[in-house]
Formats: C-alpha cells, structure tokens, sequence
C-alpha cells in the first residue's frame, strides 16, 4: 500500500511543478527579491479576499422556503414578497423535490424550514404522511374548488395549490424539420414508429409530475391498456432522463425532437427564446403546484403571509412572466394573459378528459415507480430491441394479408406489453407496503412478510427480459414468414 | 584520569529482531577525539544518533556530563551533531543556518551576531555569510555544518562520517583543519568513520565496532600493534592470519606450513603477521626462510605488494620499492623472510 | 521524540476529526444495508444485490466503463505525455498546462456544453452529417460515458506518466546506450518499464475515480451502472429500500480492491527512489515529418479534452444554441447575471480556501505523523483520510445531515449541519486525500538530517515546523492546497445535500440552480467559466511562487 500511496504522492506533488512556466532569464537573486514581494503581496490579497467574503456570509433571513423551482421562479417571487414586506427576509433553499423531501425528512428533528414549497402533490402527500406538514388555509378569495378534476386544495388542509400545470408534449422545431417529423398531438402519436428514438421523458421516480402523467394515463386507459400504451410510447424513447428538466434540456440542445415535459418547461422555453413548441393531449391532469407549511416552522406566521401573497392577485400575475408560465388558480388573472396563454378555467378540454383518483394514485405510488424502472428505464435498451423487432415485421408486412404473420407479431407486441404483476395486486395495499418506508414493526407486513422489494424487482426483471427476448423472436419468425 | 563526559553502560537497541548494538559499554574522556570506527553496518552511526537523542535504547544508560538523558529529547542534551551530508537548510544563508541554534535559545540579536561572527572566522567563512548553501562547496558545506553546530557551545560534538563526501584531496585537508579545530577549542568530539585512515590519523582514542559489539577500545597505536582479535587486526591494515597449533616453539597449521623459533611464551591458535614484516631479503640469520610462488603483483609507487601462495595460505607481503629493485611477476619461485619476534599470537 | 505529547495529541485529535466527521456519517448511512426489515442484522441484502440481474449488469457495466475509460484515459495521455517529455518540442510547457484544465470540469453545464458539441445533434455530428452524411455516436450510452469521463480525469494519467518520465535518470537511458540499445527497443526495454510504476498509479487512480463518479452517467442518462443505480434508490421519494446502501457498500470494497490490485501489480516496484542525481530525460529531436505528424496528433487531443470548455465559453457568450454547429448569436448579457450573483463566488473561495487549508494542516500532520512519528496506528489514520476518495459525495451528505443536524449552534440554536461552515468541512473531508498525497510526497523528499541537525541545536518541534519543514514544503502544501482548492470548486454532491439557505450556497450549486431553467443555460456556463477560470488563475499564482521557490534553493535535490 504505501509504494502505491508513494507513487501517488510524488504525481501530486509534480502536478503543480510540471506546469510551470520557467523563468531562467531571472538570476536567482533576483527572483529572491521578486519573491518576497510577492509573497507578501499575495498574503495581503489572500487576507482582503477571507475579509471580503467573510462579510458577504451571514444574516439568514426570517422565512425560510425549501423550493425545487428554479430561480427564475422563485427569485420573482422571493423580490415581489420582499418589497410588500420590507421587514422580511426570505431564504430560499432550492433543492430537487427529492432531496427536498428527504431534507426535510433527516433535519425534521430540529427543522429550520418553513415552507415546502413544489409541483408535486404526492411530494407533499409524503411529507402529510410523515407529519411533517402543518394545516394551514389561506382566507384569499376568488379561488375555485377545481381545476380541470383536480382539487385545488389538500382536502385536509395540510397544502395549497396556487398554479396549476399540466402535462404535454414539447418538440424542437428545426429537429422537426431537419428529420421531417410532424409534430404530435397526442399521446398515441408518440407510439407511432415513425418517432422511433426521437422521443424523451423522465423516469416517475425521478419526479413527481412524470409520476402523475403516468398515473392518469393509467388511470385514463386503465391499468393494463394504460401500460400497454406507455410502453409503446417508451419504446420510441432516446433516453429516459433521471432529472425532469432533463427532458426540456434535451429538446432545447436539440439531442432528441419531442418530449414529455409538464407544461411550464414548454412554455418557458419558448419565452426564454428556443425554437420549439408545445401542446396539451387531451387525456392530460391539470395538477397543481403546491405550497405548504413545515412542522414546527419556526417563522409560522410569516410562513403564511407567503401563502397568502401567492394567492392574491399580484402573486396570481407573476405566474404570467415568460420565463415562469404557469397557470394561475386566480381565474381572473387570465385576462392579463398573453393572447395564446392556455385557460384551464375556460377551455373545458384541457384537463377534463380524466376524473383522477387521488386515493387510488397514492395507494400505489412507489410500486408504480418501481415498475416503471425495472420494465422501461433499466430496461430501455432490451425494449427498444423488442419494438423494433415488431416494426421492422409490421413494415414488412405492409397491406399483406399474411394471417400467421399478424398473429406472430400481435402476439410479440402482447409480451411486450404483458405485465409481471395484476391490477388487483398492484393495487393491493397489503403488498404496497413492501415498497413502503418505515417499516420498523414486522406486523405491518403480515401477508407478505419477508418478501423484500429487492427479491420482487429481481423476479420482475426476470419475466420482463425473458418477455422481451421473447418477442424479438416472434417478430423475427413473422418476417421470415413474409 | 580526565572527568568522563559520556558514560555509556550496557546499552542495547534493536529494531524488531534485528539486534543493532548488544550490550554496549564505553567511557568517553573529557576533551577527547574518539572514534567510532568500524565497518558499516556495525552500528557505530546508530550509537552516535543514540547519543543524540534520535535513537533510543531498548536497554542500558546513558550519562552526559554525569546525568541520565536516556529519556530527554535531542533538544535537551546539549550535543551537537554534525551530519554526513550536512543537512544545511537549503532555504536559509549561511548567517541563518549558524544563528539558528542562538535563536532557539533566544539570546538577544547583538550576542547572536558577534557569537556567528566568531564562529565564521573560526571556520574562515566570513565573506560567505549571506550565501545560500547550494552555492558553497562541498568544503564550505562542511565548515557551515560545523559552525553551526559549535557556535551553540556544545557539551560533545558529534561528527557522522563528516569527510566521507569529499574528494580525496580535499578529505585529507578537512582532516588537519577538524584536527586543529579541536585543538583550539578542546571540545570533546566524537567522531564516526569506517575509514581506519581517518580514525587513526585523527583520534586520541578509538572504538571498533563490529556486528552491534565493541571490539576493542584504546589508542589507535596499540590497537594496530595489539589487536585483540583477528577482526580489530584486519580491520586496521591487511594482516595474514593463519590458524593452527602453537607446541614450544613451533607452530604448525592445519594444511602442514610449519613456522619455527617462535616465543616460548605464546598461546593462542592463529599467528598474525603485518605484511611488512615479511621481507624479501634476508636482514638477520634468525629471520626464517619461506620459499613460495607468486600469484599476483601490484605495484603501488613506493612498496611493492605481493601474494604468495605457500601450502595453499596465501600470505600478502610489502616490500619498499626501489629503482634497481627486481619485481617478481605470477608464477615465478620466491624467498621471502620473516621476523618471528614481530609475530602476534591470538 | 520521547516526550511527542505534542505530536500524538495532533494524531488524536486527527483520529477524532476523521471519526467525526468521515467515519461516524458514513456509519450512519450504511449501517442500513447490514438491517432486515425488522431491525436485524442480515446479510441478505448483499444476496439480494447478486441475485439481481440488473445490480450484476450494473457492476459488470461500471467495471467495464472504469477499465475502458482507463485505456482511452491512456490514449489521450501517452502522445502528449511521450511527445512533450521526450522531444524538444516546443510548446510543452503550456500544453502540459493545459492538460490540468479537464480536472476543472463544473458539474451540470459540462455534461450539456458536451452534448452540444460531441451529442447526436451536436455541432460535430451535424457537420458530419451535412458534408459526409453520417455520424458518429461519441455520446451514446456507456461509451458516452468513457467518452466524458476518460476526457475528465485523463490528466490524472498524464502528470503521472511525465512525471515518471522526468524522474528517470539519464544515466539509465545511456548505459543502456552503450550496451548498444537504441530507438523502440530503447524505450521498450528500459524508459517504458521505469515509468510503469508511475503509470499504474494514475490508472488506478482513473479507475478508482470513473468506478465511482456518479454525476457523469446520470447526466448522460445512463443508468444501468452501479453509482446511479445507488444514488436512484438512495434519493427516490419516500422509498427507503435498502439496496442502495448496499450498492454504495459494494461501490466502496470495490474501489478498496481496485487500490489493492494496483499495488500487487507494482509489487514494490517503485524506482523513482533508487535513482537519485544524474539529470532527467535525454530530448531528442523530431525528424521534420514527424514533427508534423506529432503536432497534429497534440493538437487533436488538445481538442478533444479542452472541447468541454470551448464549447462552455461558447455557451456562455451564446443566446440560443440549438440543434445548430454554434449558438445563433452571441451576447454578455449571461456575465451581467453573474455579477450580479457575485455572492456565490464569494462564498466558493471562502468555503473552498477554508477546506484547502485545513486539508494542507491535517495533511501535513498525517504526513508528519506517518513518516517521522512511530505513533502506534499511524497508517491507519492515512488509509481512513484516503478512503473518503472511495465515498461518493452524496452518500456523505446524507450522513452529515443524520449525524448533526439534531446537534444545535451553541450561540443560535440553529442545527449544526445547516452551518456554513459543516460545507467547509464536508469539502474538506471529500478533498484530504489529494492534500494529503502532495504533502507525503515533499514530506518524503526532505532529509530527516534537516530536522535532526535542528533538533540537536536545541529547536523544538513547533519552532522545527515553523522554520525549518514548512518552508521547505511550501510548494508541496501549496500543490496540495491548490488541487484540493481547485476541485472543490466544482463539488456539488456532497455539498448539495447541506446547502441550506441561497446565500451560503457555492458556485456549483448556483449553476446547479440555473440549470434548472430553460433561461438558466448561459447563465450557469458563465459561472461555469469564471470558477475554471478563477482556479485556472490560482494555480497559476501559486506556480509562480513554487517555481521560484524552487530556484532559490538552487535545487530541490540535495536536502
């Protein structure tokens, strides 16, 4: 070990030397004198800058916002809030909705956060069910009960929404062109092979809103066409990101064409200047974004004033900026909007098409996640082999009559879309536990008990693969018999 | 009997199971120019960085100017060391490297500075002082080290084999101005060196040391002249040693080389024979006469050095050269001499 | 040396720091993966991780990238490293410099400005496609990932493989000269096998790093690889399956093993120490055709691993850049947004100093400790400083937060692991290994007799340090200050888990945050450029003061 750790060190301390620049037209006299000024030169600098920065750290404001929105949103917000209250100091913290929680989880012991404050329900549902959240309900009027079918409101109490988003399709226009695609229009276009590894979404896991987008489709079509579709639509995909700007990050570069993003990526990117577009399918959940009160806050009341000002009509207009673009609860706020500015509260389409279940999607949450994972974005190459397998079949096949041909290829898209677990399983709320955090007693596990997700998403993975395989060789005997 | 500055008793160290010095005891006078001589590998160096304070002892005392300092850190000791390479502080003058130690010991800056100056001309320095020392020779080197190293006025100065970086000339000069240093100053120095030129030329006395053991102590005279083992006697200069049996007067080695006409009183079971105590001629009848053929010849300037092969012992034998002096070469018949009375017995 | 009470105080108080604050939050974290669902020991977890076709493609793809990002690594470094040692080749010097800049890669916006340049439709793949009508799939799945990584750390490779290089002795080249070896078989037979040693360090070093990089793959989308599969289940909302831990547990021994591999394979082979004096390399000069071709081959690496920075300027100066070879126009209005947020500079090169110095103390003690000191489990306290290369950030994180965040500030009783200063020490921790490293290796190159000789004329160890080591280190701390320093400016793992208020936040969580926004592109290459460009401008600094440090003491050799 120490040779080892000895040759490393002489590379280290090389690292600098070997990069020199050389100075032979000094004597070395010289060079003593120039060094010594120098030397205290630097050191006089090196001190300036620690005093420096060392006045630029301190004061923590006396509201505290964990956030997963971008700056441009929540600095907009934070300015606005700070000048109707000048004696108000805000912090925002922004972290991704996943580290938000788990923050707020880890630090709820001695929190020092006031307000959770992200797209997601289901984030705040995790923290509600932790009780890490505190009831609060903001005395702002003009707010309806609904947006599209979704509650604006936790019916609890315990978070409030105060914009809305909803989920749809965002495409490049030169990729478009340069590739001759047309754009989509729903969701169906996106599973038509002409989109074959032009297309993008981020993994549910991963975030909240993709998880809602894959629970309304699933709740749209139901549990097993729901799947099938998703992944027919996944089987096109490029990548599956693991961070949701990801998705409008990719369009924007113009690495792959379209993706499924929530509306506010879209729409913001065309603000900030991008050439690209976006569209609502029509089965889409207009889902609100939340803000909710902490635990324990330690500034509850100005935690509250926040609520409140995101709810009145100037907090309702900021939404409105071209670099945010979200849709404002306040009905009223629309007529400021610019003139193609989606209007849930009017276009009944938007939204509409789903009566989304709440309870349902909660029950089931991380083992849809899960499922998802271990079928498409672990798996994403095995499915795209399968999938292209089938198109180059039903290409192949064209407007033949060949009876054995389509059922071979009818039955390699039904492995493909086959499934490793029922609806009444996945549904089941004894079995979801398994997928649950805190589960310190035993008892909370009785039917399944010992059975680990580890060992479940093992068997899945198994049955899944197998199923794909199985599938490229139905396709590959359909053309041979074409 | 001079006072006893450092009293080393019973001392052993070993690394592991590598046993370095065993059970060394030695007393080392006031004033004294001692060596530590010996092969390398003795642990003559490690004795003299146990001194210091760098090694530490598994077992034994130590005493300096009468106190126990087995257990006190260099800093405390009060000897001075100088090292083989000099350990010069590259990134301090020569003016620094010497008033290092006079700071340490916080003395005002004006005796700081007449003390270095004493000690600069002592060494003969004066001009050098603001250099650093990668612009001194290996020389100048030497006497910095030493400067700095006196200029705290150690109790003993401690020197690790200070000339072995030297050439040849130069070593031979440093070797005087050490030597009349140590006159001038009368301070006890001890003195490391695997080189038997250098202890004996230097030394008041010696210290051989072989294998973590002490040889033998005394002056390098009577050590040359009666070592008390064939390692002390071919140590310092090339001595043939045959074994065998001493009867009366005769001595007889194993592989039958019979030598006659030895002391009556001798004992012990090898003869050791200095080559010049072999001779070509024949300079007294009692001298006995050999007869041998010649394996190799050097010529070295001023003697002449043979090997020579009798019964199979090879004897190495000295002889002074001069101009119309014949030079045996290889293979050839020749007579040598010796001196029984100058044969010693161990 | 009898009485260091001094000494081994500092070594407990070390031990103390390390237990705190490495060993202890990482316990924290992976004691979970030793837990049933019941709260009991189990080693199923790790049976479970086997049994998992997934989990065994990850670690078979994570090894894979690892080994091949060292071969490519090794493409990128050879030519340059042979060319600007072994030639007079002119130039060297600044493309040797410049072989340092891809370490300063900053997280989030190098991943797109490499898309941008190197992806499917970036601006080489689109030209390609216009002229020649094909492309080339540089930034597809895992060779993406080598493709990236193998351009971040190649100069890991590179200084070692020049510094092998120039320590061989000149003496070695010629005697074998004139035992009648020349040309190839020359380098073959002796300059290759004395610069292995050298070699071997840095690979292993690359391996080490890819094996457990995480922010690469998941910027590229690739998730089958151990590290992501780890930071996936560890950060998924409300799941708190065990298997990510396992992961991180697994990702752990590994890289112990790979530093036990690399140390077989040198088997005490290191020569660098046998042969002292004489002077470096003998340089040779090019015959003219070659020294085209040599120029060309330098130049297109020199492309090839600068073109993440290239394409980060072109980004921040852009305005909109997509799906075109170059943005469509051009601006400074993204400099404005940095200037304005000015306070995130600040807060990096308060935070990052802080931590580079303390990693230069701790690392001067540990080397100290470890080379001079015969402290009983003084190797110990190197072997644990140097494990946290092998933790990956996040998993650090998290453990800070269960270890002290329910601890609070004596003076305003707000939770210790919101300080600022816990990021300080968290960037510290992460980035010891490297001071560490720097200050063995100077420590090791400085004769014990200049301590000694100090010692013997009555110095104490404190006055020994002050005088005598630290100036005589000065260019190994500040080589360690600087690699620690310059590194944790693009440190967002760890960091991003402690980050609890905007204003105490780091650049790279600002570009972090910015990325975050379709508007945030340019803003975040500006932080991006001007955090390169502030290390870049600090490395340089404190070379000025090595090199001339060096001059003054005529040589670094005879200490």
């Amino acid at each position: 070990m120490i040779d080892f750790y000895r040759i490393l060190s002489q590379f280290f301390f090389y690292l600098t030397k070997l990069t020199c620049f050389r100075f032979d037209f000094l004597t070395k006299y010289k060079l003593k004198k120039l060094m010594r000024k120098k030397m205290k030169k630097i050191l006089i600098l090196f001190i300036s800058f620690f005093m420096f920065a060392s006045s630029a750290v301190a004061n923590s404001g006396n509201l505290v916002i964990v956030t997963s929105f971008p700056k441009d949103l929540s600095g907009k917000f934070k300015a606005a809030f700070e000048t109707k209250y000048p004696n108000i100091t805000v912090e925002v913290v922004g972290k991704k909705t996943t580290a938000g929680i788990k923050y707020i989880q880890e630090t709820s012991s001695n929190n020092g956060t006031d307000l959770f404050w992200a797209s997601a329900p289901d984030a705040f549902e995790v923290l509600k069910g932790d009780n890490l959240l505190a009831k609060y309900t903001s005395q702002v009027k003009g707010i309806p009960k609904l947006v599209g079918s979704y509650p604006i409101n936790d019916p609890e109490g315990f978070y409030t929404g105060f914009a809305a988003a909803g989920y749809g399709m965002m495409w490049n226009t030169r990729y478009l062109k340069a590739n001759n695609l047309p754009a989509p229009k729903e969701w169906i276009d996106m599973a038509d092979s002409i989109y074959f590894g032009h297309t993008g979404m981020s993994a549910p896991s991963r975030s909240g809103t993709t998880h809602l987008t894959v629970e309304t489709l699933l709740q749209g079509d139901g549990f097993n066409e729901g799947w099938g579709k998703m992944k027919s639509i996944a089987a096109n995909f490029k990548t599956v990101t693991a961070r949701s700007f990801g998705v409008p990050d990719g369009v924007n570069s113009g690495d792959f064409g379209v993706g499924i993003v929530i509306d506010f990526f879209g729409l913001s990117s065309i603000g900030s200047g991008f050439p690209v577009g976006f569209v609502y399918p029509t089965v889409t959940t207009l889902v609100p974004a939340n803000i909710g009160v902490i635990t324990n806050a330690p500034n509850e009341k100005n935690a509250q004033l926040f609520i409140d000002f995101l709810l009145t009509p100037e907090g309702q207009e900021i939404l409105l900026d071209p670099k945010i673009r979200r849709l404002p609860v306040n009905p009223e706020t629309y007529a400021k909007a610019p003139k193609d500015f989606p209007n849930p509260f009017k276009d009944s389409s938007i939204g509409a098409a789903v009566k989304f279940d709440v309870q349902l999607s909660k029950g089931r949450y991380n083992l849809v996640n899960s499922l998802f994972d271990v079928m498409i974005t672990y798996r994403l190459d095995d499915l795209r082999a399968a999938m292209s397998a089938i198109y180059k079949a039903e290409e192949k096949l064209g407007n033949k009559n060949n009876a054995k041909a389509k059922k071979l290829i009818a039955e390699a898209k039904a492995l493909v879309a086959a499934l490793p677990i029922t609806e009444a399983k996945a549904n089941d709320a004894e079995f979801n536990k398994i997928f649950k955090k805190k589960r310190k007693k035993a008892k909370d596990i009785e039917k399944y008990a010992g059975t680990r997700q580890a060992e479940v998403e093992a068997e899945w993975d198994k049955f899944v693969i197998g199923n794909y395989s199985k599938a490229i060789k139905k396709a590959e005997e359909a053309i041979k018999e074409l | 009997m001079s006072e006893k500055i450092i009293e080393i008793k019973n001392i052993n160290v070993s690394y592991g199971s590598n046993h370095v010095l065993k059970d060394v005891s030695l007393n080392i006078d006031n004033k004294d120019f001692y060596t530590f001589l010996g092969p390398s590998g003795c642990g003559k160096t490690t004795l003299l960085r146990l001194i210091a304070g760098f090694e530490k002892s598994s077992s034994g005392e130590l005493f300096i100017d009468g106190k126990e300092v087995s257990n006190l850190n260099p800093w405390e000791r009060d000897v001075g060391m100088v090292f083989q390479n000099y350990a010069l502080w590259p990134h301090m003058t020569v003016y620094k490297n010497i008033s290092f130690g006079l700071e340490e010991k916080k003395l005002d800056k004006k005796e700081i500075k007449n003390r270095v100056d004493e000690v600069l001309e002592l060494v003969d320095l004066k001009d050098l002082s603001r250099r650093y020392p990668f612009q001194l020779s290996g020389g100048q080197q030497q006497r910095v080290a030493l400067a700095r190293t006196l200029v705290v006025k150690p109790k003993v100065l401690l020197l690790d084999e200070p000339l072995s970086n030297l050439d040849a000339k130069l070593r031979v000069q440093m070797r005087k101005e050490l030597q009349d240093l140590h006159k001038k100053i009368e301070i006890t120095s001890i003195f490391v060196t695997h080189d038997q030129e250098e202890a004996n030329s230097m030394s008041t006395n010696l210290a051989i040391l072989n294998e973590g053991i002490v040889q033998q102590v005394g002056k390098p005279v009577d050590l040359y002249n009666n070592p008390s083992n064939t390692f002390v006697a071919n140590f310092l200069g090339t001595t043939n040693v045959i074994e065998g049996e001493i009867r009366d007067t005769i001595f007889k080695s194993k592989k039958g080389l019979v030598v006659k006409n030895i002391n009556k009183n001798a004992k012990g079971t090898s003869i050791l024979l200095r080559p010049q105590n072999l001779y070509l001629e024949q300079r007294n009848e009692k001298f006995e006469k050999f007869i041998g053929e010649v394996k190799t010849q050097e010529f070295l300037g001023n003697i002449v050095r043979y090997t020579i092969d009798i019964k199979d012992h090879i004897f190495v034998l000295d002889t002074l050269h001069e101009v119309d002096k014949k030079i045996y070469s290889p293979d050839e018949e020749i007579v040598f001499y010796l001196d029984t009375k100058k044969i010693k017995f161990l | 040396m009898f009485k260091n009470f001094f000494l081994k105080s500092t070594a407990l108080f070390i031990a103390l720091f390390l237990l705190i604050f490495l060993a202890v939050p990482i316990f924290q974290v992976f004691y979970v993966s030793f837990l049933d669902q019941n709260g009991h020991f189990t080693l199923l977890n790790f049976y479970d991780f086997f049994q998992n076709a997934l989990f065994i493609e990850s670690f078979y793809n994570s090894f894979y990238v690892a080994s091949m990002s060292v071969v490519l690594a090794s493409v990128f470094a050879l030519p340059l490293a042979y060319f600007t040692s072994r030639f007079n080749f002119r130039g060297s010097v600044i493309i040797q410099s410049l072989g340092f800049i891809p370490l300063i890669m900053p997280p989030f916006v190098g991943a797109v400005a490499m898309k941008l340049l190197f992806g499917s439709n970036g601006s080489i793949n689109l030209i390609l496609n216009d002229w020649f009508g094909f492309k080339i799939p540089f930034m597809e799945g895992l060779n993406g990932v080598i493709f990236v990584e193998s351009i971040h750390y190649f100069p890991f490779i590179l200084i070692n493989l020049i510094t092998s290089l120039n320590n061989i002795d000149r003496t070695m080249e010629e005697s074998a000269q004139s035992l009648g070896s020349k040309g190839f078989g020359l380098f073959r037979r002796i300059v290759l096998p004395l610069s292995m040693p050298g070699y071997v360090a840095g690979a292993s070093l690359v391996f080490l790093k890819v094996f457990d990089d995480l922010g690469t793959p998941l910027l590229l989308d690739v998730n089958n690889m151990l590290a992501p599969q780890a930071y996936l289940r560890i950060s998924s909302i409300g799941i708190n399956d065990p298997m990510g831990y396992v992961i991180g547990v697994i990702l752990v021994l590994t890289s112990i093993a790979a530093v036990y591999v690399a140390k077989l394979a040198l088997g005490g082979k290191d020569y660098s120490m046998l042969q002292k004096g004489g002077g470096g390399m003998i340089k040779r000069d090019f015959l003219p055709y070659q020294k085209y071709l040599a120029y060309f081959v330098v130049f297109v690496i020199l492309f090839l691993v600068l073109s993440p920075h290239i394409a980060l300027t072109l980004l921040s100066f852009g305005t909109i850049w997509s799906f075109s070879v170059i943005p469509d126009a051009f601006t400074v209005q993204h400099y404005k947004a940095v200037f304005e947020n000015s306070v995130f500079i600040k807060n990096t090169m308060l935070y990052c100093s802080i931590a580079a110095f303390i990693d230069v103390v701790l690392a001067f003690f540990i080397s100290y400790i470890v080379l001079r000191t015969k402290i009983i489990g003084r190797q110990l306290l190197d072997y644990i400083a140097m494990s946290a290369l092998a933790i990956p950030g996040l998993v650090l994180g998290i453990g800070y937060l269960r270890t002290f965040y329910s601890i609070n500030l004596p003076w305003d009783n707000t939770p210790l692991a919101s300080w600022w200063f816990m990021i300080v020490i968290i960037l510290a921790v992460r980035r010891l290994p490297y001071a560490l490293r720097a200050c063995n290796a100077v420590l090791m190159q400085i004769s014990k007799y200049l301590e000694e000789s100090a010692e013997s004329l009555g110095a104490q160890k404190i006055s020994i340090f002050r005088k005598i080591l630290i100036p005589l280190m000065t260019g190994g701390l500040l080589a360690g200050f600087i690699t620690s320093f310059s590194t944790a400016t693009v440190e967002l793992s760890a960091t991003i888990m402690l980050v609890s208020t905007e204003s105490e936040a780091p650049l790279a969580y600002a570009i972090y945050s910015y990325m975050q926004t379709a508007a945030g592109r340019g803003p975040g290459a500006a932080f991006g450029l001007i955090g390169v460009l502030i290390v870049a401008i600090g490395t340089y600094l404190s070379q000025l003061i090595i090199e001339k440090k060096y001059k003054q003491r005529g040589m670094e050799a005879k200490v």
